[in-house]
């Protein structure tokens, strides 16, 4: 009940910043502007249009989490409500706990409506939405889990700018892990423990490639019923970023436990 | 350096050097322009926007007002009605007149700044840099190339003379694609552009695809652009090798812009590999040969590999219903065209008997299936002349002598046509006309596809004709023999004369024989050809008109698909 409150408190007060609607105002520039640059190409105009708006709705919510959750728990701790909090029966872990849910909520919702746009947009300019878009708009949802609780361990941690910092870095790095995999199978010939250091490191890092399937998803979109990538293994993914966001939050909670404020 | 060769070099580059000079005149004349204009326009806003910004902060003014001259100190002293917020409103009132003023004379230092942006961009922006280092060097390299062949190749004569121009301009295009190629810019890697927009390779191709479109419609180096596109198209295609519509764009693009289709096909054919179940592609691929040459021995060799395409696109499972059959008769043509009359034939009986075909389309595919089966037994008894040649050394005096040749042999074989009733008659070809053979030369052909050669060329002439009689104070021509002249002079090279024109007389461009084998019936009064009776549409396809009805002649059973 305590996370509940606590999710919801956060939620309206995510939903006054004014960075949540500078974001929001440029991601549905992006989603109208995308035909415009649709104009300009010689075919393939749909494709492009649908591109840049699941470009839109991944780099808007990515935003959101680092500009919000990376500043999330240290204002609390700077404007000293944190001690108001936490002087009720309310252990650390629901906090941390209610303060993720509450940011994931407002990323959600914005994500929601950003969808929605886009799906009447595509709509309106005759653009194929088939079931495989509608995968990678869920597969978005949950690589926003992931960068979320990311975002919130380091807040829980450190302060904004380096919170930002870590969060954007993490964020990059996790889109190109498989480029670590590659370079350690070049290095392995010469050394091999390169080659595993470089493996261990794959399989330690958020790798976010793996919700990554916008690709996919637009080239099938033609076709009806024709998914982006199997249902098994889109729950693989579900199911990797369900298990390295409890990972991250219990990391979250774990530091915040021990912080004397 | 020889003297000569001197001289002759410095003739060639003469007509360069008086443009040269031109254009280094006006160039002159518009630098010293654009040097004083440039010095009076900034002269003009400069003076403007100081003058108005000077106004604007001037500390003290006089304003006259009922009461006399007043200092604009006085208005916050609190005389009139505003006296209550005397300071406020001096304030406010001085922002009110500063206000216009700053933002006039910002407006001025912008349109100043942007105005010397675009003059700035057109001596030394990044295209016009770019391009003048690329003339530098090409001048260089080509005159260098010119140089070089020329004391490899001394010209013979004193003159120079346009043979030699022609070579020594091949030397400099060739030195010209090298300097072209080292100077467009950066052409990101698939794989950088990858893990520049982090992992989102879809974009990335977008990205590269519309910048590939700038690259075509940008006037750097204009008409020299396929090299370039096919790097452009082979880096979009590692970062997203499922974009079938771009993929047929591009292969219109580089057919219209690639003189080489074979390199335009090996693109296609890449893309066909990462797409083997979509059959734009094949289609595309196909599309790109099926446009016919003047060269006959190259038409059959496109028409192979068009229909080689096509059978793939027709295999492919996306191919809507509705486009096979339209698909399977355009690949019965190209067979027919490369030389395969037998899979031509084959092909297009299936069309023929298929009824849930178009009519009209099984009609068209029964016409065709004629000229191919007509093929098939002229191909099949040139075969037995040339057996009977190779057994007797000397050629048979009619294909029924071949025949029964080939029947003699122990182990012959053959279609169950050629063994059934065809001793004491002629053979016949599939239109129903007997087989034509040279006894001299050992040559068997089609009677009925020659006079079908003969309706097509016909109609060619006569338009070549009337082309002759339009011309003013003209009579037709008196003779063949004439109009072949005409069309000579017309067309000095087989190159330049239309495609039709090319299949109707040959590449000779022979008016005088038609393809029946003698002269043409040429009636110099009317300038009208009259044809045979057997060139009569209606008698040569009435075969074709009975197997649609299902009334196959006896002669057709065992043909190529037939029953």
């Amino acid at each position: 009940m305590s996370v509940l409150i606590i999710a919801l408190n956060t939620f309206r007060e995510a939903v006054r910043d004014k960075i949540l609607y500078v974001l929001t105002l440029f991601a549905l520039l992006l989603i109208l502007i995308s035909r415009a640059v649709g104009w300009v190409s010689y075919g393939g105009e749909l494709k492009i249009t649908t591109d840049m708006g699941l470009l839109a709705i991944w780099l808007f919510g990515a935003f959101v989490a680092i500009f919000i959750g990376t500043g999330m728990i240290y204002k609390e701790i700077d404007k000293r409500t944190l001690y108001t909090i936490l002087s009720k029966p309310i252990d650390r872990w629901q906090f941390v706990v209610g303060k993720y849910a509450g940011l994931l909520l407002t990323i959600y919702v914005n994500l929601a409506l950003l969808s929605l746009i886009l799906f009447g947009y595509l709509w309106l300019m005759g653009a194929p939405i088939g079931i495989s878009i509608l995968q990678a708009v869920a597969l978005t949802f949950c690589e926003m889990m992931v960068v979320t609780a990311i975002a919130i361990f380091f807040s829980s941690a450190s302060t904004p700018v380096l919170s930002a910092i870590f969060t954007t870095t993490l964020f990059a790095m996790g889109q190109l892990t498989k480029w670590m995999v590659d370079l350690g199978a070049i290095v392995r010939s010469s050394s091999p423990w390169v080659g595993k250091v470089m493996h261990g490191f794959y399989l330690l890092m958020p790798n976010l490639h793996n919700f990554n399937v916008r690709q996919e998803a637009v080239n099938a979109a033609g076709t009806a019923g024709a998914l982006a990538i199997p249902a098994s293994q889109m729950m693989n993914a579900m199911v990797y970023g369900i298990a390295y966001t409890a990972a991250l939050l219990l990391a979250a909670i774990l530091l915040f436990r021990r912080r004397n404020f | 350096m020889d003297e000569r060769l001197a001289q002759i070099i410095e003739a060639s580059q003469l007509h360069d050097v008086e443009r040269h000079i031109e254009g280094v005149r006006r160039a002159a004349e518009m630098q010293a322009f654009n040097q004083w204009g440039f010095a009076a326009y900034c002269t003009l806003f400069v003076l403007g926007a100081f003058l108005l910004v000077a106004w604007s902060l001037w500390p003290k003014r006089r304003t006259l007002t009922l009461r006399g001259w007043r200092d604009e100190d006085d208005v916050g002293s609190g005389t009139g009605a505003r006296g209550g917020v005397a300071g406020e409103t001096a304030s406010a009132w001085r922002l009110k007149r500063v206000a216009p003023g700053f933002v006039g004379g910002v407006l001025l230092a912008i349109l100043c700044a942007m105005s010397q942006q675009l003059s700035i961009d057109r001596n030394r922006g990044f295209i016009e840099d770019q391009q003048r280092r690329m003339n530098a060097d090409l001048r260089r390299a080509m005159d260098r190339a010119r140089q070089e062949y020329l004391r490899e190749h001394p010209p013979t004569g004193e003159r120079w003379n346009p043979e030699l121009e022609r070579e020594v301009k091949a030397a400099e295009d060739a030195a010209r694609d090298n300097i072209v190629q080292s100077h467009y810019l950066y052409i990101p890697k698939g794989n950088s552009l990858r893990y520049l927009s982090l992992g989102n390779s879809s974009i990335a191709a977008d990205y590269l695809w519309i910048t590939s479109l700038q690259y075509v419609t940008s006037p750097f180096q204009q008409g020299h652009k396929f090299d370039f596109l096919h790097r452009f198209y082979a880096e979009i295609l590692e970062l997203d090798p499922h974009w079938v519509d771009i993929y047929v764009n591009m292969g219109k693009v580089l057919s219209a812009l690639d003189p080489d289709r074979y390199r335009t096909e090996r693109f296609l054919d890449q893309c066909i590999t990462r797409n083997p179940g979509d059959f734009h592609l094949p289609m595309e691929a196909g599309r790109l040969f099926v446009v016919p040459t003047v060269r006959r021995k190259l038409n059959q060799e496109y028409s192979l590999k068009a229909s080689e395409y096509f059978e793939q696109a027709s295999k492919r499972l996306n191919l809507p219903a509705t486009d096979l059959a339209v698909l399977e008769d355009l690949i019965g043509r190209l067979k027919r065209e490369a030389g395969m009359h037998g899979a031509a034939a084959e092909q297009l009986w299936k069309i023929v008997n298929d009824h849930d075909v178009p009519k009209n389309l099984r009609e068209n595919s029964s016409r065709e299936w004629l000229q191919a089966e007509s093929l098939v037994r002229a191909d099949l008894f040139q075969q037995l002349v040339n057996g009977y040649k190779a057994r007797r050394g000397k050629l048979p005096q009619d294909l029924t002598m071949a025949l029964m040749d080939f029947l003699g042999q122990p182990n012959a074989r053959g279609p169950a046509w050629l063994k059934e009733g065809l001793s004491g008659a002629k053979p016949l070809d599939a239109y129903g006309l007997p087989l034509l053979y040279d006894a001299t030369t050992g040559e068997v052909a089609s009677h009925g596809v020659r006079a079908l050669n003969s309706t097509r060329a016909s109609r060619v002439i006569d338009s070549l004709i009337a082309s002759v009689y339009s011309e003013p104070g003209r009579e037709f021509p008196r003779n063949m023999a004439e109009l072949t002249q005409h069309i000579h002079r017309a067309f000095p090279t087989v190159d330049r004369a239309p495609l039709p024109v090319v299949e109707a007389l040959g590449e000779d461009l022979n008016a005088e024989k038609s393809p029946l084998g003698g002269p043409w019936n040429y009636d110099p009064a009317t300038g009208k050809i009259t044809l045979p009776p057997e060139c009569n549409p209606r008698e040569l396809f009435r075969n074709a008109d009975m197997t649609l009805d299902g009334r196959v002649p006896a002669y057709f059973k065992g043909a190529a698909g037939g029953q």
